[in-house]
């Protein structure tokens, strides 16, 4: 769907973005990772020619995009940024409708896709007229995304979405985005420096420092498998937690005893549930229990954590 | 203060007139400012190579004095409300473009990037983010520059493009403060109109304040068409004042009341009125009749033919004090009585004026031809006379004449006071001993300074002789002072027209002007 070779950006004195490559595939959601300054925003915008490359190509369906007008190019990408770029003398209604009306959409059109926009994104139909200014941070970041969602575009780029909200806004929001439909079709390039948010909303992370991406790959592949000592290092903090946010319910699997039925009195939990996920139930629950090939598994406090580390002794052979 | 609505009530047509004129003047300039100054704002703020030239080259125009602007407007493009307008516009660009550039650079560079990621042109940009987001900016300079413009365009009457400066410069003339205020108070108000309305415009809510500001942009062209407002009385010929005539009861008064005759009049420098007539601004004007101009422009004199202007024989008026003093003084100057025709003072002015002879060199030849000089002789000299002069040609001419004749003769410095606004002013100083002497015009001394009762100023009217005695004896007993022998020449008030268009409609005294405006 896209894909980016060699791409280089040379300022007078530095090197923003250094020979760059990597492929997105139609669907799938890229994580742009990395400290700032790391070059990873500049690659981002230079796929929506924000920043024109210095050398290198993009192909975006098979088309380079240096060849097509930055405009049209852009009002098939969606592009949401961290302090959401609402325009404040625009109702939200009308924030919502920009590159609809822009494209010339006919009203009746229009007016039907906001309201299943605000809809979807659990925004009460009441502040259609109301200004930026009126709302949440949450909520701001909410109407962003539907901004960039009006037009149907396939590709949508998002610039450290998330970065201006508190830590439990936050994680509703994540929430929130990974149960989307909306979002779950598009082909997603996002930037972040939050290691957490990449691993839970990636497909697949790419890990840039000094203008270079130093891995891409799943975010089991980076945790387990660190192409360099900087990506093991990156990491380093943060490697159990992320452990927990890598696998699921389903990965333990092997390490647990199976049994026929289930016990009623356990929560019972949809398989592909994340272990950090999981572990917050466990901390009100004695024990929850989860579904796999037909038959069912119990995990008690005491049981998970053997499961897991023979789980992990497993992955990183 | 009861005087001063008096005269309000008295003008209040003319002052509704200025009015009109003045927000026209105003609202014309600001509408070209804009249509020029907003493209101009927006041009450079795409275009960042050229922020730095033109905020200068406007800067450096709203740095003259706009006096100075005005006065380079003559050279330029002449007199009248187009050099005004022009002079007015070009003090209102930089607010309007300054603010324009500042409201647009302003907008946050976010949400100019997400703009431009949605995929925005440029000029979708511009529309509908940039501008309204700077529009409240942009209003506040024009809301600076409508306040700027009201007060300039007082001195649109400088350039004889009439509004509320009209009153204000004849006041200052006339040292008349009732007038002064007629023209101050009302521009001042309009200026405290303008910007109390505009500034509540700024902090309106959000939608309502773009529908009033776009009414407000609909406004401005319908406020500059009150330029154009039909004037009092009749449009057939217009007429262009000196401040002085409009103003004096020996001057418009005078007129009206001898012949009935109502003009639409502009009030103007009376040292732009021969150029203006001659550049066809006006058909009319109130010239002097010994100025050489006449000449120049080839004017026509209309004949008084009902004496509405009283003589106006030139004599000097002095102190008797100084006559004492100086035994001599008297009978030297009087060396010069009888010796200028209005012809001969005509051509006087004309060379100075139109040559551009200098004064003194005229003065000279004149008192070298009458054989008036004698041999230098005099090296020690004990006294010193002050000699004042009004602001007009003939005065300068005259001055040199007595500092040239009575140095020449007596052994006593002259110097020269030249440039003084008008009568009241040089009598003043002359009653509080500033002055010892100034060239003076026997019915100016009559109407201005003695006003006697109708009855006796229509009895000196037609008869020069009568009327010098009068003013002399009059004046030695009031204030002490002594006009000597008149010169000779009568410079009085006198109508006049084109040559060529008074030949075509067969105006030759102003009694036919009556007829031919009211036919």
């Amino acid at each position: 769907m896209i894909a980016v070779r060699n791409l280089t950006k040379q300022y007078r004195d530095h090197k923003a973005v250094d020979n760059v490559s990597f492929d997105v595939r139609a669907g799938e959601t890229l994580i742009l990772l990395g400290t700032s300054g790391s070059g990873k925003t500049t690659t981002l915008k230079m796929i929506n020619r924000l920043i024109e490359p210095t050398s290198g190509t993009i192909t975006i369906n098979g088309v380079d995009a240096c060849k097509r007008s930055p405009h049209e190019l852009r009002r098939e990408i969606g592009y949401v940024i961290q302090e959401t770029g609402l325009f404040p003398h625009y109702t939200i209604a009308e924030n919502i409708a920009l590159v609809p009306r822009v494209l010339n959409w006919d009203e009746q059109r229009i007016q039907t896709r906001v309201r299943e926009l605000m809809n979807r994104l659990r925004l009460p139909e009441t502040y259609l007229n109301a200004y930026p200014g009126q709302l949440s941070g949450g909520q701001r970041q909410r109407v962003g995304l539907a901004r960039a969602l009006a037009a149907q575009p396939s590709i949508l780029l998002m610039d450290e979405p998330l970065g201006a909200l508190d830590p439990v806004t936050r994680s509703h929001i994540r929430r929130e985005f990974r149960q989307l439909d909306e979002l779950r079709q598009k082909t997603i390039v996002m930037v972040t420096h939050d290691v957490q948010e990449a691993f839970e909303l990636g497909d697949r992370v790419g890990l840039m420092d000094g203008g270079q991406m130093q891995q891409i790959g799943t975010p089991q592949d980076l945790l387990l498998r660190p192409a360099t000592e900087f990506v093991r290092q990156f990491f380093a903090d943060q490697w159990l937690p992320l452990q927990l946010h890598t696998f699921s319910l389903h990965d333990l699997s092997p390490y647990l005893p199976h049994e026929p039925t289930y016990h009623p009195e356990t929560m019972l939990l949809p398989g592909p549930t994340r272990l950090a996920e999981a572990l917050g139930h466990l901390s009100g629950a004695k024990s929850i229990s989860f579904e796999t090939n037909n038959q069912f598994v119990t995990v008690h406090l005491t049981t998970i954590w053997p499961a897991l580390s023979q789980l992990l002794e497993r992955q990183s052979a | 203060m009861q005087e001063f609505f008096a005269f309000i009530f008295d003008q209040r047509y003319k002052l509704l007139e200025q009015t009109m004129t003045h927000i026209g003047l105003t609202f014309l300039s600001l509408c070209m400012a804009m249509v020029i100054g907003l493209p101009l704002g927006i041009l450079i703020s795409f275009r960042p190579r050229l922020v730095s030239t033109t905020l200068g080259a406007v800067g450096v125009l709203q740095t003259i004095p706009s006096l100075a602007l005005l006065g380079f407007m003559i050279p330029l493009f002449g007199i009248g409300p187009g050099p005004a307008i022009v002079a007015l516009f070009l003090y209102a660009l930089l607010p309007i473009v300054q603010n324009t550039y500042v409201g647009i650079r302003e907008v946050s560079p976010t949400l100019k990037e997400a703009a431009r990621g949605m995929g925005l042109t440029p000029w979708q940009l511009l529309t509908r983010l940039e501008l309204p987001l700077a529009l409240p900016v942009i209003f506040a300079g024009i809301r600076t520059a409508t306040v700027i413009n009201v007060g300039v365009a007082t001195l649109a009457a400088y350039l004889a493009a009439g509004g509320l400066g009209e009153f204000i410069f004849s006041g200052i003339a006339l040292n008349d403060t009732n007038m002064i205020l007629a023209g101050t108070i009302p521009s001042a108000l309009l200026a405290i109109l303008f910007d109390a309305g505009l500034g509540r415009l700024q902090h309106l809510r959000k939608l309502v304040r773009y529908r009033t500001m776009v009414v407000f942009l609909l406004l401005a062209p319908f406020l500059s068409a009150f330029y154009w407002l039909p004037k009092n009385g009749q449009t057939k010929l217009n007429a262009g004042f000196a401040h002085e005539f409009y103003g004096r009861s020996d001057g418009y008064p005078a007129l009206v009341a001898a012949y009935e005759l109502h003009l639409s009049s502009r009030l103007i420098d009376p040292n732009l009125m021969y150029e203006s007539i001659h550049r066809n601004l006006f058909d009319i004007i109130s010239g002097y009749s010994t100025d050489g101009r006449i000449k120049t422009f080839d004017l026509r004199t209309l004949v008084d033919d009902k004496h509405a202007f009283p003589p106006y024989e030139a004599s000097f008026l002095v102190r008797q004090a100084t006559l004492k003093k100086y035994p001599n003084l008297g009978p030297t100057l009087e060396l010069l009585s009888g010796r200028l025709s209005d012809s001969s003072m005509t051509e006087l002015n004309y060379r100075v004026d139109c040559l551009h002879e200098s004064p003194k060199a005229v003065a000279r030849q004149f008192l070298e031809r009458s054989g008036l000089l004698k041999q230098p002789g005099i090296n020690k000299r004990s006294g010193k006379i002050e000699v004042g002069a009004m602001i007009f040609t003939e005065q300068y001419i005259l001055v040199e004449m007595i500092r040239q004749l009575v140095e020449n003769r007596l052994p006593v410095e002259v110097v020269t006071r030249t440039g003084l606004s008008g009568t009241k002013l040089c009598f003043d100083a002359l009653e509080a001993g500033s002055l010892d002497l100034y060239p003076e015009y026997t019915g100016a001394g009559l109407l201005v300074l003695l006003k006697p009762s109708l009855s006796t100023i229509d009895s000196l009217k037609t008869d020069s002789k009568a009327l010098y005695q009068y003013v002399n004896s009059e004046f030695k007993q009031k204030y002490g002072l002594t006009w000597l022998k008149p010169l000779g020449f009568n410079n009085t008030y006198a109508l006049m027209m084109r040559e060529s268009q008074a030949n075509r409609l067969g105006i030759r005294m102003t009694s036919d002007l009556k007829r031919y405006l009211e036919h």
